[in-house]
């Protein structure tokens, strides 16, 4: 019995012939699939017909079979998985002929017909000649680094600990909390900083646990499941191995320097340095006697150098106005913004209560920005009211000037050695939308102010988050390849035949994930973990050693053949 | 699931009930993919007929400008085929009882409602439709869901439009797997559950909020998901009012309409800002010549990347103008009958302290969008403590799609790692 | 010698090359909605845009194609972390090659985003085809090896 390839026609219960004439539909791919075995089904995704499909290419003992029915959005997949949950070892395709032929063509049965032929004849050709990529399970290091142990590193450690995944947190400081240390209540319930902390460190306490102070990430090597990373310490260096890293090392405030006179006046500070006089006050609140206080927003933020908004300032500086007002009720507080940012019911909330409890609100035109006043301390500040038009003197022997945070100075450094993008502002990115925290490499993972500013609960929501999935990765002990990517039929990876390869590494350039990779004899090497199977080495390799054997130049040239009519053609 | 093994039991051991995730949202999405991957079983339920929720609804996403179903369909279909992953399309959770004594979680009263053609079962092979053609009444079948959504993640199922169809059942005894039936009693059940998330998202409120706004008085006065909704409509070409089906030169975006207002919804919807700079981008880019001006109090961009979004908006001619509208004017009935009669709206211009009324062809109204309810929240054993966390996403608090995801991913993360507690999982 | 044959005309076919993302995804909307398009275009489904190198469209258009259109996701948002700019620039240099052996680069139809769309998709289809019925044949000296062609090698 020849093992002939099987073509099986799905006719949609009859409906399929309203485009596709049965008779003709037979006739042209008969005519074009010589050699292969032609049956039709009436409805291909039925189990009945599936069995029979299955028994038939059992009895044909098939090492190709050719679906063609549907789109694989509709149930073409599902005719495939149903086949391959019925054992079928033959290598399988689908021809979308209704989707993609019937129903765009009703006007024109001929031309259907001869495009549904081709189609049908464009899958048989490709299948014949397409490989099947290694599918070896890849070893799953059971740790996970975290790098930062802010509140977003902490979250992430407490959450892989809590799932039983042994976890490495290093920071470069001797303690965790990051820039919590420095504040100390949080919008916007003025909790203690303290409060929100005590849980998180409790986490920390898991045995499973493992805090590195005074730590940073000096590189990282290897690939998904199984990373080397050198972590730098004061005595020197060392290597970790880890299944998936989470990147949490925070942002930094930008300094007010000169701005506002900040420098040359006596009360002039900054955000931070309010935090700090707020907890002394707050501790020993008998010696406060302030009479007025202005907060400017959007210093050196939303400018031509920093294009953006830094999300936590105006919070801040409403929960800080309202902190005064309990300190001393009658301290006449005003806050000059350019749009008091605070989005969502919490937010909205607290900008009501610190409307409701005397805070005045002045906008300013980025064009007209507010002047400090004073010789030797701070008196007031002149502000142009947008709204009225209006210049106003605003006394004040506090200044409090709002900064947006910026990306850490090691953060570039870091980035680069995981593979993980920044944007042009120097924060680092996942793909946004739907996987905000992923990097392109699977078991990269980047959370908190370290990707765009955050507030607190925002920081451990995202800790957390990238902590379920790291977990999720190495769950099982071992990465399936074609697990790692993203959903749907896995198109396999990229391979490069050593006897072909002339080592110009444009597929090492091109790499989008970084898998293609120089080894140190100078020959080029894929790896399985990170690859995949987008093709772009196989489209760049000058001498055909790079392919992804499901998608390869044979199977490819073999297609275009056929989808001109079965030109034969000359595969040079 | 390594985290349930123990030192006398150290076979990895999947939980016995599922987690219950409520609505197939992007949140719900991420909870469900994650637990799921972590080996914990899920009971995805979601109202609608596909997965996706209000996203699947959006012509384009902020800011990366990409079609809303394109990111979304590639989670569904991974929810779809994932083996610990149970997703039950249309299905309602109706309420919570608490668990049985001693236990822990919940038991779900769930209500599925299958629509006459069951996308179960459907091959869209079009034969109900060809029967209705000859022996039924025209317009009774559609050839797609009854809320005009295609779903990606399955074939295009038709639907039945019950207020013409005539019941003769031509489409019933015509369809070859069953898959049509014109009388479908809901189905509930109750089933045991070891935790649930709420990721029911949110809707936009009946009635019209705040009547200065004239929401429903006027069909070229739109809220923000009929507006998407216009835009899918229009396809990739030109907006069409709905009035007289003329081209628009000019559309408004009205932001905190109703929202904001201690009378109506004191809050803030927080993502109305970034959408209507994303609906007013687009709208140009298919009709240059459109004038858009978006009426704000606050222009809340504070995302990543949205600051910049917000400056692209206004270096491409969009008019942003600080100002909350006090009125907005439908044309008088007698005047909507002449071509081009558009609607006033009615505002204070900071700049000469006047008020100024300016006319637009569509109007849109923001800001209008509100939680849904989170069924039975509070019979869940054990009740909230420090590490609550079940809801997310906008269901919670208002949250834009890269928000929700992480606030999934968070309520699986505290989920599972309640269930390892109570699995008694090492440690 | 045998008389030399006219080959007779062929019938209009282009390949069409379609990331199985964005651009796979808007041809079957184009199905759902039973728009109605010449069928002179065979689809072939890639894993990104990235993966269509020159060759492969040099190839077609020997093999017999007329024209060859690229579809991939939106500049910035290729499932396959911008592998579709390398793609873009790739191709868009072929255009370049195209022009200057006198293929016209019309015959290169490349689509970043814009045909996810089932009108789109259609649109997309159809100008295509009135763009290449206008094109004149090309020089048969330029596909020595095509079938039919009376140029001998």
């Amino acid at each position: 019995m020849s093992a002939r390839t099987v073509i099986a026609v799905c006719e949609c219960f009859g409906t399929l012939g309203r485009a596709l004439p049965r008779r003709d539909l037979e006739a042209g791919l008969s005519a074009r699939l010589a050699g292969a075995r032609i049956e039709f089904f009436p409805g291909l995704c039925r189990a009945g017909d599936l069995d029979r499909l299955a028994g038939l290419l059992a009895e044909e003992g098939a090492a190709a079979c050719v679906a063609a029915a549907c789109s694989p959005f509709a149930r073409g997949r599902e005719v495939l998985a149903g086949l391959e949950e019925r054992g079928c070892a033959a290598a399988l395709a689908l021809a979308d002929l209704r989707e993609g032929c019937a129903w765009l063509h009703a006007q024109d049965p001929a031309g259907a017909v001869a495009k549904a032929a081709d189609l049908a004849a464009m899958a048989r050709a490709g299948l014949e000649r397409r490989g099947r990529s290694p599918r070896a399970s890849l070893p799953a290091v059971q740790r996970v680094l975290v790098v930062g142990a802010g509140p977003a590193g902490m979250a992430a450690a407490g959450t892989l600990a809590g799932l039983g995944v042994p976890v490495t947190l290093v920071d470069r400081q001797d303690r965790p909390g990051g820039l919590l240390r420095q504040i100390g209540r949080l919008f916007p319930d003025n909790i203690p900083s303290q409060d929100f902390l005590a849980p998180l460190e409790e986490e920390l306490g898991n045995p499973l646990v493992s805090f590195l102070p005074k730590t940073t990430l000096a590189g990282l090597a290897g690939d998904p499941g199984r990373f080397r990373a050198r972590l730098a310490n004061g005595a020197g260096e060392s290597e970790l191995e880890a299944g998936a890293v989470v990147l949490a090392c925070g942002a930094m405030p930008v300094l007010p320097e000169g701005r506002y006179r900040a420098k040359d006046l006596a009360g002039v500070i900054s955000q931070m340095e309010l935090e700090t006089r707020l907890r002394r006050a707050e501790a020993e609140p008998a010696g406060w006697d302030l009479d007025a206080a202005v907060f400017i927003q959007c210093l050196a933020a939303r400018d031509a150098e920093r294009p953006y908004c830094s999300t936590v300032c105006c919070p801040t500086a409403l929960k800080n106005a309202l902190r005064l007002k309990a300190l001393r009720q009658d301290t006449a507080v005003s806050i000059l913004h350019r749009g008091v940012m605070a989005p969502g019911v919490a937010l909205e909330e607290l900008y009501r209560r610190a409307l409701a409890a005397g805070v005045r609100f002045y906008g300013f035109a980025p064009e007209s920005p507010p002047e400090v006043l004073g010789q030797g301390r701070a008196a007031g500040v002149q502000v142009r009211d947008a709204f009225s038009g209006r210049s106003l003197d605003l006394p004040a022997s506090l200044v409090v000037l709002s900064t947006p945070l910026k990306p850490q100075p090691a953060l570039e450094g870091m980035a680069r050695a995981l593979g993980l993008r920044l944007d042009s502002l120097g924060f680092a990115c996942g793909r946004e939308p739907v996987a905000p925290l992923a990097a392109a490499t699977p078991g990269i993972f980047v959370c908190g102010s370290a990707r765009w500013p955050v507030y607190a609960a925002q920081a451990a929501d995202q800790g957390r988050a990238a902590g379920i999935k790291a977990a999720a990765l190495l769950a099982s002990g071992e990465l399936d390849p074609a697990g790692l990517g993203l959903p749907g039929p896995w198109p396999g990876t990229s391979a490069v035949r050593s006897a072909a390869c002339s080592r110009c590494g444009q597929c090492v350039a091109i790499c989008p994930y970084n898998a293609c990779r120089r080894e140190a004899d100078g020959s080029i090497a894929v790896s399985a973990a990170r690859c995949r199977g987008c093709g772009a080495c196989a489209a760049v390799c000058p001498s055909g050693a790079a392919a992804v054997p499901e998608s390869n130049g044979p199977s490819l040239r073999a297609m275009l053949r056929e989808a001109m009519g079965g030109a034969p053609g000359v595969d040079l | 699931m390594r985290a349930f093994t123990s030192d006398s039991d150290p076979a990895p051991r999947t939980p016995a009930l599922p987690v219950l995730v409520v609505g197939g949202g992007v949140a719900g999405l991420a909870a469900a993919l994650d637990l799921g991957r972590l080996g914990v079983p899920v009971l995805l339920v979601e109202r609608d007929g596909f997965l996706g929720g209000q996203v699947m609804r959006l012509d384009k996403l902020y800011p990366t400008d990409h079609c809303g179903f394109c990111p979304v369909w590639t989670e569904s279909a991974a929810a779809l085929a994932h083996p610990l992953v149970a997703v039950r399309r249309h299905t309602r959770l109706l309420d919570l009882e608490p668990p049985a004594t001693g236990e822990e979680g919940a038991v779900a009263v769930l209500e599925t409602r299958v629509p006459a053609v069951d996308p179960a079962l459907c091959v869209a092979c079009g034969l109900c439709r060809e029967a209705c053609a000859a022996r039924g009444v025209a317009g009774a079948m559609q050839d797609r869901p009854v809320d005009r959504t295609w779903d990606p993640a399955g074939p295009p199922c038709p639907s039945i439009d019950f207020s013409l169809c005539n019941r003769c059942g031509a489409c019933v005894a015509a369809c070859p797997v069953q898959a049509v039936a014109l009388e479908r009693a809901p189905a509930v059940e109750r089933t045991p559950v070891a935790d649930v998330v709420f990721a029911t998202g949110f809707a936009e409120p009946a009635g019209p909020l705040a009547p200065e706004f004239g929401r429903g008085s006027h069909p070229d006065i739109l809220t923000a998901l009929e507006f998407e909704a216009l835009s899918a409509e229009a396809n990739g070409g030109e907006l069409r009012r709905r009035s007289n089906g003329a081209t628009p030169r000019s559309l408004a975006f009205i932001q905190c309409a109703g929202a904001r207002d201690a009378r109506y919804l004191p809050y803030c919807a927080g993502v109305c800002c970034m959408h209507a700079l994303k609906q007013a981008r687009w709208a140009r880019r298919r009709m240059p010549g459109l004038a858009c001006a978006v009426f704000f109090t606050d222009l809340r961009a504070v995302g990543k990347g949205y600051e910049a979004y917000a400056r692209a908006a206004a270096d491409e001619g969009i008019l942003l103008l600080r100002s909350r509208p006090g009125l907005v004017l439908a044309p008088e009935p007698a005047a909507a009958d002449a071509p081009g009669a558009a609607v006033a709206v009615r505002y204070e211009d900071f700049a000469t302290g006047r008020a100024v009324t300016a006319e637009f062809d569509l109007v849109v109204l923001n800001g209008g969008l509100a939680a849904c309810p989170l069924p039975g929240a509070e019979r869940i054993r054990p009740k909230e403590g420090p590490v609550a966390g079940r809801s997310c996403g906008f269901c919670a608090e208002p949250a834009d799609v890269a928000q929700s995801v992480v606030q999934g991913a968070r309520a699986a993360a505290l989920v599972a790692q309640r269930l390892v507690r109570r699995a008694g999982g090492r440690p | 010698m045998s008389e030399p044959t006219v080959p007779a005309p062929r019938p209009m076919r282009a390949v069409v090359f379609a990331c199985r993302w964005c651009a796979l995804l808007g041809a079957d909307r184009a199905g759902r909605e039973r728009l109605d398009l010449p069928p002179f275009f065979r689809v072939v489904p890639v894993e990104c845009a990235a993966a269509v190198e020159p060759d492969l469209v040099l190839r077609a258009l020997a093999d017999g194609a007329d024209g060859v259109a690229v579809l991939g996701c939106h500049l910035g948002g290729c499932r396959h972390n911008e592998a579709n700019r390398a793609a873009k620039v790739r191709l868009d240099l072929l255009g370049d090659l195209l022009d200057a052996v006198g293929l016209d680069r019309r015959r290169l139809l490349l689509s970043w985003g814009t045909a996810h769309e089932a009108a789109q998709f259609a649109g997309l289809v159809r100008d295509f085809a009135a763009v290449l019925e206008e094109l004149p044949a090309p020089d048969p000296g330029l596909f020595p090896l095509r079938q039919g062609s009376d140029a001998s090698c």
